[in-house]
């Protein structure tokens, strides 16, 4: 569970800190990946709906973001390089800091052993993905950062151990999904209308 | 028939007429279906409101809750049946009005006016709840409803700009009465832990300071609403632009809603206020009536002046209650039981005389198309049955015997006076607010001399009043029911007072007396016949209407003797040629101070600090999430 945990958080901050697309959204399979089997490691529920559950992490976020994702970047022709607002050193040490409030914050919320590292990791992978959405400039690291987001929560979720029943999980998931694949649309339609990514150049659009 | 099913009944007759109204395709049915609706509808609901009246008891009924874990009530008591018998009849007497006024809509074809009396029915609906709400919830459920479906009748006429700013100023200022409602609700659910009217009444506050500050927020939330100066500026722009029967209803029952929230906080939510609160707010209702009824005098739109003499006359109801309240603080329970009294019978007398003065302004400003008094003039000869209906509500408003204004401040007076004998800081007070009351009294009057001589008497000013005519049934009805009821309730507790006393054959004399010297000087008057003869002309050649008396120069002296409040800016222009005038222009404007002087510098600070906000909007998506971030991580670190 704990050996998960780490693993969880460590993909997490390689994605949050890499400069390269490709490996980032690898790095976000194999998150999904794993958080599919989170649910299986935790051997408290009942097995139907952590095999489900699995299946539907694992396809949504282990497989069809990804797919979803790779396929963007290469028919878009958007290259390998981020492009951050910030450098790379900067950024390492932002995500750092981030890491440290998180685990502040959580020390206050009264958890135990491995729900306190669980909570830790998710409030980081939150706080990450926000950052990433904040500080990269092309509109598919938005995405990134936006699914690294919902893993935090899903982490976050987990740890804290509120349980929802099996429809609102696969509800999440089927949200997500659409989510991602509507921002996929709408980047080739931004593509196709502005000839670029660059979503610093949409404050343009401002009155 | 339960209560509950009756209630549900009316509510239902004010819904389904409203809502018919929008389907029918005949203006004039539509018309007379929804405004019908509302009108028997208000009438149900004022019978069993007076039935109940006079059971005593009060009633529950639980409500579905609208939110989970706060419960939901209608909880009638007798002041709630008090103010539910005053909507409902003016709510009746201007429903049966606007059947007739709002037919000067038909012609436009932009169906717009069938929106009328759905909105109309709502707002009279929505009132309903607020009085007869049991907790906090249900209150602003119902009082946010009736500031939406009034803010919807102010605009009514939308294509005028006037119409649209007032209704943007209303919009504002019931907003923030909202606002101020609720921090004082909260600071009491924070005392109380609860939602319910009735469980504050048996937990006493802890502290004083928290009572104050609630109290404080009270009034401006409930001071907006009822136009409690300083914060009445919305009222003189919505009620000249709304439609008068929507202008009756309004000015008559809608800002007595903010009586009502101040008295059932006062009276029944506060354990026990301390003296100051009742010595502000009587203070607070000495400057309404002062001030509004010096700005009435000053204007010259005939809704505006009745604005804002509904200012002076919340003014008059607020030192009621307010003296009433620092009675009860300071031990005299008799006298503050005499001036609430007073207080709550001017709320049903206002509401009367208003809506019946709002009424006749409708029906001058539909025969003369115009809202300046001095374009009017002799409107008594065409329109008969209105100058006697306008007449009977001027004196009731003036507090002139045997109207019913005379009888609500006659108890205020005798609740002053008994009050004052104690002495002490109560008896500077209240005989303060009793030197006040006789100076608004006396204004007042003047002013509706102004308006009734200007308006009815002289000969007619424009074109348009010389062919004024009396409107139809529909709309003389109502006004002839309020007049009636002005009368009557103006005579009726001086019978039962005499009744009590054993005087009423002193009582019975007085009035025949009255009648026979009346009946004396009519067939004199008839015997020495009528002369027909020009006026002396000063001079003139000729007489012409504008050589009359205006409204201006009547107002002038008052005007002049209280310049340094109300500053009014004139404009004087004359034309010579040698020694002879040719021309001569004047023009006097009267702003109001706190308008000018305080609300405006006020918006504009707020929109310095709106232009200077408006540097965070960017429109950089990035700043935004890094707006998000920041805020997550500062909120999880400070709070947990």
């Amino acid at each position: 569970m704990n050996t998960l945990t780490v693993l969880l958080l460590l993909l997490g901050i390689h994605v949050a800190v890499t400069d390269r697309i490709r490996p980032a959204i690898r790095s976000l399979a194999l998150q999904g990946i794993l958080l599919g089997f989170l649910p299986l490691a935790d051997s408290a529920g009942s097995s139907w709906r952590a095999a489900t559950l699995c299946l539907a992490t694992v396809g949504v976020k282990g497989i069809a973001i990804p797919a979803i994702l790779t396929r963007a970047t290469s028919r878009l022709g958007i290259g390998q390089e981020f492009e951050s607002l910030i450098s790379t050193k900067a950024n390492i040490l932002t995500t750092g800091a981030l890491a440290l409030a998180a685990f502040l914050a959580c020390s206050r919320f009264g958890l135990s052993g491995s729900d306190e590292l669980g909570a830790a990791a998710g409030l980081t992978l939150i706080f990450s993905g926000l950052l990433m959405m904040t500080t990269r400039v092309k509109a598919v690291s938005q995405v990134i950062g936006f699914v690294v987001l919902e893993n935090g929560i899903f982490l976050f979720g987990a740890a804290s151990g509120s349980e929802f029943t099996l429809p609102i999980e696969l509800g999440i998931f089927l949200d997500l999904f659409v989510a991602v694949f509507l921002m996929g649309i709408l980047m080739f339609k931004i593509h196709r209308t502005f000839t670029h990514m660059d979503v610093r150049k949409i404050h343009t659009l401002k009155d | 028939m339960g209560p509950p099913v009756f209630a549900f009944v009316i509510a239902l007759t004010y819904l389904i007429s409203g809502a018919a109204a929008l389907w029918i395709r005949s203006p004039r049915l539509s018309r007379i279906i929804g405004f019908g609706g509302g009108a028997v509808a208000s009438g149900m609901g004022l019978v069993a409101a007076l039935v109940r009246l006079l059971q005593g008891e009060p009633l529950r009924i639980a409500l579905p809750a609208p939110v989970p874990w706060v419960a939901s009530e209608l909880y009638v008591d007798g002041l709630s049946l008090f103010f539910l018998a005053v909507i409902f009849l003016v709510g009746f007497l201007s429903s049966v009005y606007a059947i007739g006024y709002m037919r000067k809509y038909d012609d436009e074809g932009r169906h717009r006016e069938k929106t009328a009396p759905l909105l109309f029915n709502l707002l009279l609906l929505c009132m309903a709840a607020v009085v007869s709400a049991g907790d906090m919830l249900s209150f602003l459920l119902g009082w946010e409803g009736m500031s939406l479906t009034s803010y919807f009748l102010v605009v009514f006429e939308h294509e005028r700009a006037e119409s649209r700013r007032a209704g943007l100023i209303y919009l504002i200022a019931t907003h923030i009465g909202t606002g101020g409602i609720l921090l004082a609700f909260l600071l009491l659910v924070q005392s109380t832990g609860s939602f319910s009217f009735h469980a504050f009444a048996h937990v006493p506050l802890p502290d004083v300071g928290t009572q104050a500050l609630a109290f404080g927020f009270a009034l401006l939330g409930f001071g907006t609403k009822a136009g409690m100066f300083p914060f009445h500026i919305w009222l003189p722009h919505a009620h000249p632009a709304a439609p008068s029967p929507v202008s009756a209803l309004m000015s008559g029952v809608m800002i007595k809603m903010g009586i009502y929230g101040i008295v059932r906080f006062l009276f029944y939510l506060l354990p026990a206020p301390p003296l100051a609160f009742g010595a502000v707010l009587a203070g607070l209702g000495l400057l309404s009536g002062i001030f509004g009824v010096l700005y009435a005098i000053a204007q010259h739109d005939l809704k505006r002046l009745l604005a804002f003499h509904s200012v002076e006359n919340i003014g008059i109801i607020l030192i009621g209650i307010g003296s009433a309240s620092a009675c009860e603080a300071a031990g005299f329970p008799g006298p503050s039981r005499l001036l609430l009294a007073g207080g709550l019978f001017h709320v049903l007398n206002h509401a009367l005389f208003k809506c019946l003065l709002f009424m006749g302004a409708g029906a001058v400003l539909q025969a003369t198309h115009t809202r300046n008094i001095e374009r009017m003039g002799g409107l008594m000869r065409g329109m008969p049955l209105t100058g006697i209906a306008f007449l009977a509500g001027s004196l009731a408003i003036s507090a002139v015997p045997p109207f019913n204004g005379f009888a609500s401040e006659f108890a205020m007076y005798r609740g002053l006076w008994e009050g004052a004998a104690g002495g002490g800081t109560l008896a500077a007070i209240l005989i303060t607010a009793m030197a006040g009351l006789a100076l608004i009294g006396g204004l007042a009057f003047i002013c509706f001399v102004k308006v009734v001589g200007t308006v009815f008497l002289g000969t007619p000013r424009s074109a348009a009043s010389s062919g004024a005519r009396d409107p139809g049934h529909a709309m003389i009805l109502p006004m002839a029911g309020a007049a009636f009821l002005c009368a009557a309730l103006g005579v009726v507790p001086f019978l039962y007072r005499f009744r009590d006393s054993g005087n009423v054959t002193v009582f019975a004399a007085l009035f025949v007396t009255i009648g026979i010297l009346a009946s004396v000087r009519a067939v004199s008057l008839r015997r020495n016949g009528k002369r027909v003869y020009e006026t002396w002309g000063c001079g003139f050649s000729y007489a012409t209407p504008r050589m009359q008396y205006t409204a201006s120069s009547f107002a002038d002296p008052i005007l002049h003797v209280f310049r340094g409040v109300l500053r009014p800016r004139t404009k004087k222009e004359e034309r010579l040629s040698g020694r002879f005038l040719l021309d001569l222009e004047y023009e006097t404007h009267i702003g109001d101070l706190f308008e000018n002087g305080l609300y405006l510098p006020l918006y504009r600070l707020f929109l310095r600090f709106a232009f200077f906000a408006r540097r965070l909007h960017t429109g950089y998506i990035h700043l935004y999430l890094g707006y998000i971030l920041g805020t997550i991580v500062l909120l999880l670190i400070l709070f947990r």
